[in-house]
């Protein structure tokens, strides 16, 4: 009996030692967020150097002129490239332009965005590139990669910011799984809305322009640069191609993301539909018309009087709002007042596109690359798919297919329709 | 993991054979050992301010999960038996299957028809078989499970007796998450310690 007593004791004493038992649950979050980035008019304007060439490490657009190709490295600068052999394309030299985004170039001028200013580059030796001129104080604000920079005129200071990986561990309750969502920079996510998405611009202008890929917001037409940006079309005038000066702004309205010249119209990709500007005189450029659809990234190209709209869902607000298409859209604008939509086609992921001779590369970001034959455009056929690439836009020219990606620059031969081989690739430097 | 398991049951049961100098086949009904045991898990648990949300906390919130288990081992010294305990934990945020290498210990003379206690332990893995929502976003993983108890037994009348025993019980698992694609993209671990306190009533035979 008395041992049963001293048992049930014992068994008591357990009971309340077990009972004060406690969970412990640890939440470990990565997760992309911004960082803020100041950047006073005097760092940058004396940005601008020559650097020997460097590995692509956020690669952005890509315009090509001549044997060289220029890639965009977000905010940094541009990667010049001798691409005179596509299949070893070599690196020539880096030129850091802070806060640049687009380029063009006509004969030896590389002209160039840097945050708030417009920059002309001579680029007759490569690997000493000079700034011979700069037009102060154009652009107030942009958006690129999900993020929009903002000129505050009170501090004379550019507000930008750029994405980092944040990881923190905090204990948290077992029982109740908190949702947890990223904190975000209050400031980058205030301003963070439309950027920069897709068209396809094949630069059709002056012999001595370059090309650019479908993403571009710079076109060149005669002597006149049109450099959109989120609300207004900026034009600079080049007839003296050392010394651009600003013409006129003209306000096209929200959401513009692109434009690409065509015939003596002006094409424009926004978030909403396609602009048709009459461009007759490039001075002045007047608007025609436009067909809208739903709010969407859209880049554009035109060739045959057929314009290629891809439109593309995102399912974070930030970039192009709540837009829920992935297509591509076929419109006739052989009547540039009128025009009509006749097709559309489903597709994954649509980033930029480019045609050539009824050849249609459509950039399908993490989808890879897809390629069409687009004879019929009412019957436009997939011809090929290349995966396990990251990719959003590309340059047919000649032959030779340059597509940019986040994972580097592809070079492919597509002078057999039916069968893209690859030329080259440039990789960009593994961090991690 | 589970091939582990196997190694080291064949190895229990080699060692058993091995110690009495007796047919292993024939006396295995005799020196089979059964614990079959429901209950419930006591807990309680709460947050400490996160880093993130000053302002924020959670109260004291107790829980109660319920638990099933079965033990099947032989005797392998005295009263001392080994073996393999399969069982389910339903915890809020996830059912675990901790499969564990076990043995109890009963104390007293077993032809005894007098209460006895019992103590026992059970150290294994949580597997997470049972959850669906495994995604490309979405991955949950097991982890250790232990489960030290001591008990009383009593006799039924027959060969069985009805359990009753107390003990602790630790569970861990990890839970992922991820959201894919766009530009504020996260990945989120949390970490699973529970520590119980289980009460569980049973029978053995």
């Amino acid at each position: 009996m008395k041992g049963s007593l001293i048992k049930l004791f014992l068994l008591i004493g357990f009971t309340f030692v077990l009972a004060s038992c406690k969970d412990n649950c640890q939440q470990t979050t990565t997760y992309r967020g911004t960082e803020s980035v100041l950047i006073t008019l005097n760092e940058l304007r004396s940005s601008i150097k020559v650097l020997p060439a460097q590995d692509l490490e956020s690669p952005g657009k890509i315009y090509v002129k001549d044997n060289f190709l220029f890639i965009n490295e977000l905010k940094k600068g541009i990667h010049i490239i001798d691409n005179s052999n596509p299949s070893a394309p070599r690196a020539l030299a880096f030129v850091k332009i802070l806060g640049n985004i687009d380029m063009a170039v006509k004969g030896n001028i590389l002209y160039a965005d840097s945050y708030t200013d417009f920059v002309a580059l001579d680029i007759s030796n490569p690997n000493a590139v000079k700034e011979i001129s700069r037009v102060k104080d154009v652009f107030n604000y942009g958006t690129i990669d999900g993020i929009t920079w903002n000129f505050n005129t009170n501090d004379q200071t550019i507000y930008d910011a750029k994405w980092k990986w944040y990881t923190t561990t905090q204990e948290v309750a077992c029982e109740n799984q908190m949702v947890y969502y990223a904190q975000y920079d209050k400031f980058a996510l205030a301003n963070a809305s439309s950027s920069s998405s897709s068209f396809s611009a094949s630069g059709v202008s002056a012999n001595s322009v370059g090309k650019s890929g479908s993403t571009a917001r710079f076109a060149i037409v005669d002597d006149n640069l049109y450099a959109v940006t989120q609300d207004e079309m900026k034009l600079f005038n080049l007839s003296t191609p050392e010394k651009p000066t600003k013409d006129a702004s003209i306000k096209l309205g929200f959401g513009i993301e692109t434009i690409f010249p065509y015939k003596d119209k002006l094409f424009l990709g926004t978030t909403t539909g396609m602009q048709i500007w009459e461009n007759s005189n490039p001075k002045a450029p007047t608007y025609l018309s436009r067909l809208d659809h739903v709010r969407a990234c859209d880049p554009v190209v035109v060739e045959n009087d057929i314009a290629y709209v891809t439109l593309r869902s995102v399912s974070n607000f930030s970039r192009c709002g709540a837009a829920i298409a992935n297509q591509l859209d076929v419109i006739d604008v052989s009547n540039p007042a009128v025009p009509t939509l006749k097709k559309t086609y489903q597709m994954d992921s649509p980033y930029g596109l480019g045609i050539d001779k009824n050849q249609l590369f459509i950039c399908e970001g993490t989808n890879g690359l897809k390629t069409f034959n687009a004879t019929d455009p009412m019957n436009i056929t997939q011809v090929q798919q290349f995966k396990e690439m990251d990719t959003f836009d590309v340059i047919p020219l000649n032959g030779v297919l340059m597509l940019i990606g986040k994972d580097g620059l592809y070079q492919y031969d597509y002078s057999n329709p039916n069968n893209l081989k690859l030329l080259s690739k440039m990789l960009v430097k593994k961090t991690n | 993991m589970k091939s582990i398991f196997t190694f080291l049951f064949c190895f229990i049961l080699s060692v058993a054979y091995s110690q009495e100098k007796v047919s292993f086949g024939k006396n295995l009904k005799n020196r089979f050992v059964n614990y079959t045991e429901f209950g419930v898990l006591f807990g309680r648990g709460y947050q400490i301010t996160p880093i993130n949300y000053s302002y924020y906390s959670y109260p004291v919130k107790a829980s109660a999960n319920i638990s099933f288990q079965t033990f099947n081992g032989v005797k392998v010294y005295k009263n001392l038996a080994a073996g393999i305990t399969v069982g389910v934990d339903w915890y809020s945020t996830q059912q675990l299957i901790p499969i564990s290498l076990g043995i109890r210990n009963s104390f007293g003379d077993s032809s005894n028809k007098k209460v006895k206690t019992f103590a026992g332990i059970d150290a294994g893995y949580g597997f997470t078989w049972l959850s669906t929502g495994d995604t490309e976003y979405q991955k949950t993983r097991g982890g250790l499970a232990l489960n030290p108890m001591v008990g009383l037994l009593i006799p039924t009348g027959g060969q069985a007796n009805f359990t009753l025993s107390i003990g602790y019980k630790y569970n861990a698992f990890q839970t992922e998450t991820y959201s894919g694609a766009g530009d504020y993209s996260y990945y989120n671990r949390i970490d699973y310690s529970l520590n119980k306190m289980s009460v569980k009533l049973g029978v053995n035979f």
